[in-house]
C-alpha cells in the first residue's frame, strides 16, 4: 500500500494532522506495552488497566485526527516512526516499567496537555474543536497516569537512576513535536505558529515537567 | 497558561491516584505506602511557588477534565467535567473503587439491558459500566 500522500501537500494542515494521527496510533503501541510492563513488574492493577484504556483512547484519537486529514484532502496514513521498546537495554523489567510511564505520561503526555490546552483556545474549526477537546481530556488522564507510576514506584524504592535518562526522554518528546514550515494563521485549525509552540513546551517543561520529576528525587539539572 | 494549576491537576493528582488506587482489592497488591509518603504527595508543590489550593489533598481530580478560561490569554486550567463518581476521593464510603468498562465485576445488568455499577461499587478513571 502506498504510504506516501495523495493530496495536495502544500495543505499544512493535512499535513500536520496526518502526523498527529500517525503519533496517536504510536502512543496506542506503546500504552499497549506499558499496560503489559507495569503487570509484569507487579504494579497495581488499576495502572495497567488504565494503561490499556489509554491505548484504546489512543486509537479513537488517531480516528478524530483521520477526519481532520480527511476534511483537508485523502491522505494516507503514515507508518509507526519508531520501535515499540522505549529505553536502553539494560534496565531491569522494574526499571522499564517506570521508564516507559515516565517517557510517555509524565513527559510527553504533559507536553501534549499543555500544547492542547493552547490549540483549543484557538481551534475553531469544527473537526478540529471536537478532536482537541476529546484528546485534552483523555490526555490529562493519560499524564496523570504516568505521575500516579511514579508515585508507586518512589515509594517503593529509589528512582534516581532516572536522572540520567531524562535528558534524552526531553529530547525526544521535543523532537516528536512538529514545527510547520509556515508563518500562516493556522490557529483556527489546531495549529500553532513554531514560536509558540516552542513558548509552551519550554514553559511546562520547567514549570510542571522538571518540578514532577525533582519532587520523587530525581535529579532534574541536565534537563534544564 | 496557569502552569501552577496544571502541575497541580496532573502532577499532584496523579499521586493523589497512585494513593487512593482504582481496582479494588488489586491495588493491595502493590506496594504499601506509608503515611508520610502520601502527605507528600498531596503536598502543595514548593517548586512551583507553594501556592497550590491548601485542600490538595481532596482536590486533585481522578480524570481532570482541563478547561481552558474564556480568556485565550490567559489559559487558566480548571477541573471541570468531572462526574461525581471519577474521582477516588469522592469515594467515602469506603466501597471498592472498580475500573468499569472493563472488569465485569464492576458492573451489572438490569432487566431493560442498562449496564450500572454494582451496588456499593465506584467507578475510578472517570470509567463508566458499558
Amino acid at each position: 500500500m502506498p504510504l506516501t500522500a495523495v493530496a495536495p501537500a502544500e495543505d499544512p494542515v493535512g499535513q500536520v494532522w496526518l502526523v498527529r494521527e500517525q503519533t496517536e496510533y504510536e502512543a496506542a503501541m506503546h500504552f499497549a506495552l506499558l499496560a503489559g510492563e507495569l503487570v509484569a513488574a507487579g504494579f497495581p492493577a488499576g495502572l495497567a488497566q488504565a494503561a490499556l484504556r489509554a491505548s484504546r483512547d489512543e486509537l479513537e484519537h488517531a480516528a478524530l485526527c483521520r477526519e481532520v486529514v480527511a476534511a483537508h484532502g485523502a491522505l494516507a496514513p503514515l507508518p509507526p516512526r519508531r520501535g515499540l521498546r522505549l529505553g536502553p537495554a539494560p534496565l531491569s523489567r522494574w526499571q522499564r516499567a517506570v521508564y516507559q510511564a515516565v517517557a510517555l505520561s509524565c513527559i510527553t503526555e504533559t507536553l501534549s496537555v499543555a500544547l492542547l490546552l493552547e490549540m483549543r483556545a484557538l481551534a475553531r474549526d469544527p473537526p478540529v474543536v471536537a478532536a482537541v477537546g476529546r484528546i485534552v481530556r483523555d490526555e490529562s488522564r493519560h499524564s496523570q497516569l504516568g505521575w500516579a507510576v511514579l508515585d508507586r514506584a518512589s515509594a517503593a524504592g529509589d528512582v534516581a537512576w532516572l536522572s540520567a535518562h531524562v535528558p534524552a526522554m526531553l529530547r525526544a518528546a521535543l523532537d516528536s513535536e512538529e514545527l510547520t514550515a509556515t508563518d500562516d494563521d493556522l490557529g483556527g485549525h489546531g495549529v500553532l505558529p513554531p514560536a509558540r509552540s516552542r513558548a509552551v513546551t519550554d514553559a511546562v517543561v520547567a514549570q510542571v515537567i522538571l518540578p514532577g520529576l525533582a519532587r520523587h528525587g530525581i535529579d532534574v539539572s541536565a534537563g534544564c | 497558561m496557569d502552569w501552577k494549576r496544571l502541575f497541580h491537576v496532573l502532577v499532584v493528582g496523579g499521586s493523589v491516584l497512585a494513593s487512593k488506587g482504582c481496582g479494588g482489592k488489586d491495588e493491595d497488591k502493590g506496594e504499601a505506602r506509608d503515611a508520610a509518603t502520601l502527605s507528600d504527595a498531596t503536598a502543595a508543590p514548593e517548586d512551583t511557588g507553594g501556592d497550590a489550593p491548601a485542600d490538595a489533598a481532596t482536590s486533585p481530580p481522578a480524570d481532570a477534565g482541563l478547561d481552558a478560561a474564556d480568556d485565550a490569554g490567559d489559559a487558566a486550567v480548571e477541573v471541570g467535567n468531572l462526574a461525581p463518581d471519577a474521582s477516588p476521593e469522592a469515594n467515602q464510603s469506603g466501597a471498592p473503587n472498580c475500573f468499569c468498562g472493563t472488569n465485569p465485576k464492576c458492573c451489572v445488568v438490569h432487566g431493560d439491558g442498562m449496564s450500572v455499577p454494582a451496588d456499593g461499587v465506584v467507578c475510578c478513571w472517570n470509567t463508566r459500566c458499558p
